[in-house]
């Protein structure tokens, strides 16, 4: 599909979709097998599939990568070599951070299961660490100082591009150069267009100069929040030289275990530069209770 | 640059994020007896995770053979051996008790007829190492993750933690490499405020609004993954990214990959 669209044969007035048609199925096996596709289209998209087709596009569900913590929930970091750095003060469950236990690609109905298990022994581990009511240290004299300038300056922004049309360009560039189809030509592409929307971000336009419910304000500081992971996700895309779970490149059709089996690490700075890294898969089992499963290709 | 005050809380515990995991975590930490404080920028059963309609899964062997084992097997295999198996292996063998105790706090599965918890099979869990099909999805219904986080907002408030909703977390507060807290902004009032905390959790979800469709909701913004990212900490294997094939152009909610085989008969 993606290559449909990358090729120019995508419909729409920016050729970015597809359609979905339903039609020739006849009106008896619509009703009968997909009542509920029916009824979808028709509120989501203002379709009836016994007359049109359905417009479509492979669309994002899960994102394997976040923050990188061990299986207690305590967010890690490389430092002096050690890339299971505990960093003090700071953990992450959920959706957010990366354990990892999807890997590459996540298996449905694991996702809950690993907001309730680790969002469990995020607390318990925090309980066993931290002492009920104990004293805490005064904060340092900057202490949130990062967060109001940033707040000012959106604030205050009165550059040339709104928010709304930094954010669908951002948008569409990763719709278009990180999706499912990747390849090396591709990924450059993308990373090229990408650091252009960043740098174009110091030209930020916003409206709203109040802070009561300023949507506004709240929309540009998650786009800043949204950029940093869309350079992170294109680079560390561009950098993994192999195909593993959904990360699938045609240049490099195949699993690389012996170059590739470890985590990719990446920073990104405030001007949208990255440091890429990386952090060793365990391939050790916590307790004796079970063997560790040696690498083979994946087949269904 | 406008002055701005703050106003200042002290807690134990501070979670970013009022999701399935936020509020789990929410949870336990209050009856621990830490004080807690849950920041959220939408009112928490808004969360992502309320659309979750598929389940959770777990090695209950409600429904026939299982093993946390193959449990185990099956998701290093579906993470084509990218996944931590430390990791792996503590979540697929705490998931009966985890699920077990969701039960307890109120979350209403869907039965046998025997009246055990009702778990459907689901792609890629099977039995044997690969051989059969488990039968290992825990649902109620196809809104699993609603009642997920109804029942957990409900527990949180019962054990008095206590929750900042519509207020919207900007920065984490750290010195010297040591996370101290977090500043967060009251979008209703525009006050700011600033945490103070011996442990900031994030569970802030997925940032699947960085592309043009996505199944998420428009709070998908990886807020914590950016806050992160200005503390000068990395992000990982960001480059992994699931996707759906067919999401409806401009909405992005789903057509089953079932209609795409539909056949004339």
């Amino acid at each position: 599909m993606t290559i449909e669209i990358r090729e120019g044969r995508g419909v729409g007035k920016d050729a970015d979709h597809i359609h979905l048609h339903l039609e020739h199925l006849g009106p008896d096996v619509i009703k009968q097998r997909l009542p509920g596709i029916a009824e979808t289209a028709r509120i989501f998209a203002g379709v009836d599939v016994n007359k049109e087709p359905i417009p479509v596009l492979p669309t994002v569900h899960y994102n394997m990568g976040g923050i990188p913590c061990n299986y207690h929930g305590e967010v890690v970091t490389l430092k002096n070599g050690d890339a299971d750095t505990v960093v003090p003060g700071l953990m992450a469950v959920g959706e957010a951070a990366c354990v990892s236990v999807h890997g590459a690609n996540r298996l449905g109905s694991n996702s809950l299961l690993d907001l309730v298990v680790f969002g469990r022994e995020a607390g318990r581990h925090a309980a066993s660490i931290v002492k009920p009511g104990s004293s805490h240290r005064p904060l340092p004299k900057d202490a949130g100082d990062l967060a109001v300038s940033r707040l000012d300056r959106f604030r205050h922004a009165n550059g040339s591009r709104p928010t709304a049309e930094i954010r669908l360009e951002m948008q569409k560039i990763m719709q278009s150069d990180a999706a499912v189809f990747r390849t090396g030509s591709s990924l450059q592409e993308g990373c090229a267009k990408l650091a252009a929307t960043v740098d174009s971000f110091a030209d930020v336009r916003t409206s709203d100069r109040g802070l009561i419910w300023n949507t506004d304000l709240v929309e540009t500081l998650e786009l800043d929040n949204l950029l940093g992971q869309s350079v992170a996700t294109i680079r560390s895309a561009e950098n993994r030289k192999e195909s593993r779970g959904a990360h699938a490149r045609e240049d490099f059709k195949e699993r690389n275990d012996a170059e590739w089996m470890k985590h990719t690490l990446c920073w990104v700075d405030e001007k949208g530069g990255t440091r890429i890294d990386y952090r060793a898969v365990h391939l050790n089992t916590l307790t004796a209770d079970v063997e560790p499963i040696p690498p083979k290709a994946r087949t269904y | 640059m406008t002055a701005y005050s703050f106003v200042d809380h002290t807690y134990d515990v501070v979670v970013v994020g009022a999701g399935g995991a936020g509020l789990r975590a929410t949870l336990g930490l209050a009856e621990a007896g830490l004080t807690t404080a849950c920041i959220s920028k939408v009112f928490p059963t808004r969360s992502h995770t309320v659309a979750a309609q598929g389940g959770i899964s777990a090695a209950l062997g409600n429904m026939g053979e299982d093993d946390w084992r193959y449990h185990f097997y099956d998701t290093i295999k579906g993470s084509d051996w990218l996944g931590d198996q430390d990791a792996i292996e503590f979540m697929c063998k705490e998931a009966p008790a985890a699920v077990i105790e969701l039960e307890h706090y109120g979350v209403p599965f869907s039965r046998t007829p025997d009246g055990r918890i009702y778990q459907r099979p689901f792609g890629g869990m099977t039995t044997q190492y690969g051989k059969g099909i488990a039968q290992r999805t825990c649902a109620a219904a196809d809104r699993t993750g609603h009642a997920m986080l109804h029942t957990l907002y409900q527990q949180s408030i019962k054990n008095e933690a206590e929750f900042f909703i519509e207020y919207f977390a900007i920065d984490l507060i750290m010195e010297n490499g040591e996370c101290r807290g977090v500043v967060a902004l009251n979008l209703a009032e525009g006050t700011l405020h600033r945490f103070r905390a011996h442990l900031v959790i994030l569970a802030t979800g997925g940032y699947g609004r960085a592309y043009f469709s996505c199944t998420s909701a428009h709070t998908c913004t990886g807020d914590g993954g950016g806050m992160a990212l200005r503390a000068g900490l990395p992000l990982q294997d960001m480059e992994f990214v699931q996707f759906h094939p067919t999401g409806i152009y401009g909405a992005g909610c789903l057509i089953t990959e079932g209609s795409t085989s539909c056949r004339v008969q």
